[in-house]
Order: C-alpha cells, then sequence, then structure tokens
C-alpha cells in the first residue's frame, strides 16, 4: 500500500497544504516572538505616571513700578562727623587696651625677693625686728 | 647686716639678742603696755579718722598697686591717736609683729612687710619692714621715704605725705631689684624670684 504522500493524484495537494500550514506556524511563532518582545513595554505604560504635571494658574502680571527716585546725597558734614566719632572711639579703645595692658603685669613687671635664708629674731618679735625710721613733729631728721 | 636698733631705747646692738642688753626690751612687756591688738585692716587703718571717704579709697588703690608690684609685700598704713607720752618706735614694733596685716606663715625672712604708723595728733610717723626686707632696704632708705613725706605731713596733708612715702619706697624697691637683676649669676645673685 503506498502512503497518500506518494500517490499519484493528491501528491501536490499534500505539499501545498503542508507548505500552508508551515507559513500559518511561521506567522503564529513570529507573533508570539512579537508579543513576548513588546510585552514588557506595554506593562511599564500601563502603571500610574510617577511625574503629573501639577497645573498651575498663571500669575497676574506684577504692576509695573515706578521707578526709584533717586536718595539725596550724605551730607559731607555728617560723614566727617561719624569718622571722627568712630577715630574718636577707636582712640579711647586703644587708650582703654593699652592701660589695661600696662596694668597688667605682663612682661615681668612683678617684682619678686628672694627667700629662704634663716633670720635671727630679735626681742622675740617674729615678723619684725624693730628696723625702723622715725620722724618727729618738730624735727624730720631720723630718730635712730 | 644691718645696723639693729632697740625700738625703747634705741641703742645698737651688735649681734641680734631676744632682750635688749641695755634696757631689758622685750615684746612681751609691750603686750603687756598696749594689751589688745586694736582692729585693722590689710592696707589702711585710719582709727583717728583723719582720712576722708575718697582719700581712704584713693589710697587703698594705691597700696594695694603696691602689692601687685611686689607680691610678696604687704604696704600697710595705720593712722591713729596714741596717749601721751607713747614712744612711737615701741608701738609701731608691737604693732609689726602682733598685727595681722598680711599672710600669718610671713615670720621671720619671709616677712617683706612694710608698715608705717602716722600718730595723727603730733604727725609723728614710724615706718618699719619686716625681717625679709633688711637685706635690701637700710634705714636711711626708710629716712628718704618719711623725709619726703615730712612736709606733707607736717601742714596736715595726710594723704599727700602717705603718697609721697608709699611712692619714695615703690622706687626705692623697684631700683633694687632691676639692680639685683642685672648681676650675673655667678657673682652670688638672688635666685629666689624672677628678678
Amino acid at each position: 500500500m503506498q502512503s497518500r504522500r506518494h500517490h499519484p493524484k493528491n501528491g501536490g495537494r499534500a505539499d501545498r497544504r503542508t507548505l500552508v500550514k508551515g507559513k500559518l506556524i511561521l506567522r503564529l511563532a513570529l507573533m508570539l516572538l512579537l508579543l513576548g518582545v513588546s510585552a514588557p513595554r506595554a506593562f511599564a505604560q500601563g502603571g500610574t505616571p510617577v511625574f503629573e504635571r501639577v497645573y498651575v494658574p498663571p500669575q497676574p502680571p506684577t504692576p509695573a513700578r515706578g521707578r526709584i527716585p533717586e536718595s539725596e546725597p550724605i551730607p559731607q558734614g555728617w560723614i566727617i562727623a561719624g569718622e571722627a566719632a568712630v577715630a574718636l572711639i577707636s582712640a579711647a579703645v586703644l587708650f582703654a587696651a593699652a592701660r589695661a595692658w600696662r596694668s597688667s603685669n605682663l612682661f615681668d613687671r612683678k617684682y619678686r625677693f628672694p627667700s629662704g635664708e634663716p633670720t635671727a629674731l630679735r626681742f622675740g618679735g617674729t615678723r619684725s625686728g624693730g628696723f625702723m625710721a622715725t620722724i618727729e613733729p618738730a624735727k624730720s631728721k631720723k630718730d635712730a | 647686716m644691718p645696723v639693729m636698733k632697740c625700738p625703747a631705747c634705741a641703742n645698737c646692738l651688735d649681734a641680734p639678742a631676744p632682750v635688749c642688753p641695755t634696757c631689758e626690751f622685750t615684746l612681751r612687756q609691750l603686750d603687756t603696755k598696749f594689751g589688745t591688738v586694736p582692729l585693722h585692716s590689710r592696707h589702711l587703718t585710719d582709727r583717728a579718722r583723719s582720712l576722708t571717704l575718697d582719700e581712704v579709697k584713693r589710697l587703698q588703690k594705691l597700696l594695694q598697686r603696691f602689692e601687685e608690684k611686689f607680691p610678696q609685700s604687704v604696704f600697710s598704713v595705720f593712722v591713729t591717736d596714741l596717749p601721751t607720752g607713747t614712744n612711737i618706735r615701741e608701738y609701731t614694733f608691737w604693732l609689726a609683729n602682733r598685727a595681722r596685716f598680711g599672710s600669718i606663715d610671713a615670720v621671720g625672712g619671709e616677712n617683706f612687710a612694710l608698715l608705717l604708723v602716722i600718730e595723727a595728733a603730733t604727725r609723728s610717723a614710724a615706718l618699719t619692714v619686716g625681717y625679709g626686707l633688711e637685706k635690701f632696704v637700710l634705714e636711711d632708705d626708710l629716712s628718704v621715704a618719711l623725709t619726703a613725706a615730712a612736709p606733707a605731713l607736717r601742714s596736715g596733708e595726710l594723704e599727700r605725705g602717705i603718697q609721697l612715702c608709699v611712692e619714695e619706697i615703690t622706687r626705692q624697691l623697684t631700683d633694687i631689684c632691676k639692680a639685683a637683676a642685672t648681676i650675673p649669676k655667678t657673682e652670688g645673685a638672688p635666685t629666689g624670684g624672677h628678678w
């Protein structure tokens, strides 16, 4: 028994069917392929838009301002007085600082006496031994 | 060694003595004589009320400046009315030893105090120093300081007299300290402080 494929009567028809079927399968595969490639794009575009444009109504136009009038120049006397005041204050501050510096004993202006040597006490006095000078009302000579 | 004299009889002593060989004077005798130590302050005491409040303030400031310059030292001024016949030398010696003008620890050679006692009624005055200053100040130096103040004291200008005395002593001590600072250490310069 011969197969239908090689039947001499329907041999050409079968080939044609096979060709059609192949074309269909190819088209389906192509469609699936195209659908598969384009599917992610379709999902991404289907979500909520991240950035939305906010509608801002147009601001009313700013009223035109008039030209600022030029201020009058400061009188020269005022400028001189101001500078003189600043100079005076600076001088006062400088003077006070110099005075504080002078009185602060920063540069060895304190004097110290050497100590530690034993001293013989006199007359029972532990602090002073009666080493002194005196003046009398009538005379200004040393009473010693 | 400085010349030492008895505060009572003013006789010179050859060596330090606990009792004056001439009059047998001691500090204890003065305790009995003068009794309780009068109230006093560190810098200025005006028992005779001879100074105005402003004068007291100015003098206190001057004496504080002296102490700032010589931190070991205290210059005290004591103005009082002494009973008639009181020896101002004895009283000054007694007060310098019994009163507490400076630190309690400042005894012997550690005492660099100065005490000026002024008798307000007679305008007599005495200036004494602690043991520590005896090495630097001569009695003549003290006498010069008092002589500078004498005219003002006699004319009743107590504040001016005290001021002149303090200034003269300050000048002398400054000169002494500066002179000592120029002595090289090999010649026995003092090393106890920054001169």
